[in-house]
């Protein structure tokens, strides 16, 4: 990994002053609405609104550039991954058949395959610039305290902020090790043998396990000392109240996942069909 | 539970997401790193722990931090037609560590948990996926069962080795206890 994973990208924009609580309600809503449909209209509506919610976050796109650029990677090997297993998924789902190219029995491409898998492609592009979105505009911090106040554990809310920052430390980690070794010659590529590469493997894999571990005495200990976990209930110094801005925010996306779901189903099928007469 | 649990939990979390994301290049079948840091979580940290780990790691997933395979993330990942491998990994944790708890931590007992517990994500994946995906039995097990099964028992193989050791040293260091993290 030649980047760190996605961190927080101050600004000074409407995304960034949402509390992280209302942001990770919008944010479920939006993933449930694009994760319910396959019509097609609601999710090219869906994925006009994305461009325009990173537009107005300030966010440019070569800040989340690499991340992206991964994920399109393996959307595109999930795209020829159906075509190979289920390359009639869209006939059967649309219940005609244009052959567009002959190669032969099932494997014929279609005009319902390709609709099929646009519409596959475009819960990518909806979800995926949300998702960027929410990591890159919420702290650490405030996301604890977001997923304190609607009603996870503080202790299990802290856990997950601590493995949210612990990430970047073993990323960091597992890059330090892995140069190291190569250093002293060890070769995790195609030119060493079988059983050499997994023996090399081993040699990045148990430094990273026991030198991550090795703050854990030192971690406990400066939280207990500071009283962590005393009481039943704590207060959070990032957490922020809601306004009538949160409220607005978590109200308009909660329309939008209700109309999606009215849309996509108000016919009974989850698909929308231009194949039908 | 204690604090330092708690730390070890969050940790292994961070590590699962980070390896998820690692691809150890052999021919075939490249081993990801993902199943790989669940059988490693279990047998190092036992069923409670890692149990716990793995709950957390669908949490950060769950709630957008790009942790699961390919950087992946969301709701839609986990609810959507490779969710079940996801939900699989919670039972996978606590099998393969009540199985080294039950028996012990060594090499056979370990080279037994991970491969009873790797079955566990390719069955919920597979039904899920079926069904998810409206496939027919053959092609849900042609695409999502068969080919995983020789990656994974390689993997099991590996987080067995791996774990049995990074677990020796951590009980000398002092950091885990022996009888398995009971808390």
């Amino acid at each position: 990994m030649a980047s760190e994973m996605l961190s927080y990208i101050d600004r000074p924009s409407p995304v960034h002053r949402l509390t992280g609580a209302a942001k990770l309600l919008c944010f479920l809503l939006w993933s449930s609405a694009a994760m319910l449909t396959y019509d097609t209209r609601v999710l090219l509506f869906l994925f006009a609104m994305a461009i325009v919610i990173f537009r107005i976050s300030r966010i440019k796109w070569k800040e989340v550039s690499f991340v992206l650029i991964f994920i399109l990677v393996f959307l595109l090997i999930n795209n020829i991954a159906i075509y190979l297993f289920s390359p009639q998924e869209g006939v059967k789902i649309y219940g005609t058949r244009h052959v567009l190219l002959e190669l032969g029995g099932r494997y014929d491409v279609t005009a319902e395959q390709l609709f099929y898998q646009f519409n596959i492609t475009l819960k990518y592009f909806t979800v995926i610039p949300a998702a960027l979105l929410f990591m890159v505009t919420t702290h650490p911090s405030e996301f604890a305290a977001s997923l304190n106040r609607i009603g996870v554990s503080y202790r299990i809310a802290y856990a997950v902020s601590l493995a949210l920052r612990y990430i970047p430390d073993i990323q960091r980690e597992f890059r330090n090790i892995s140069r190291a070794q190569q250093a002293r010659g060890l070769d995790m590529s195609k030119k060493e043998k079988l059983h050499r590469r997994l023996k090399n493997a081993f040699s990045i894999l148990a430094p990273l396990v026991l030198s991550s571990i090795d703050r854990i005495e030192t971690i406990t200990n400066a939280m207990e000392l500071r009283g962590f976990g005393k009481k039943k209930r704590r207060t959070w110094y990032s957490a922020r109240p809601f306004h009538k801005r949160d409220f607005l925010a978590v109200f308009l996306f909660a329309l939008i996942f209700l109309a999606s779901v009215l849309i996509t189903f108000h016919d009974g099928r989850r698909f929308y069909n231009p194949f039908l007469p | 539970m204690k604090l330092k649990h708690w730390i070890l939990a969050a940790l292994f979390a961070a590590m699962i997401g980070v390896l998820a994301q690692v691809t150890i290049p052999l021919p075939l079948v490249p081993i990801t790193g993902q199943t790989l840091a669940i059988g490693l979580c279990a047998t190092i940290l036992g069923s409670k722990l890692s149990t716990l780990a793995v709950v957390l790691y669908c949490l950060l997933g769950l709630a957008g931090a790009p942790v699961f395979a390919n950087l992946h993330a969301g709701p839609s990942v986990l609810f959507g037609p490779t969710g079940g491998y996801i939900f699989g990994f919670i039972p996978t944790a606590y099998i393969t560590g009540i199985i080294l708890e039950k028996t012990s931590f060594r090499l056979p007992q370990a080279l037994l948990a991970n491969t009873a517990g790797m079955f566990i994500p390719l069955a919920t994946g597979t039904v899920w996926l079926k069904w998810a995906a409206d496939l027919e039995w053959d092609e849900a097990l042609l695409s999502g069962f068969v080919p995983f099964l020789l990656p994974g028992i390689l993997k099991a193989a590996i987080a067995a080795w791996l774990g049995i050791e990074v677990r020796k040293r951590l009980i000398q260091a002092k950091v885990l206890e022996e009888t398995g993290a009971q808390g």
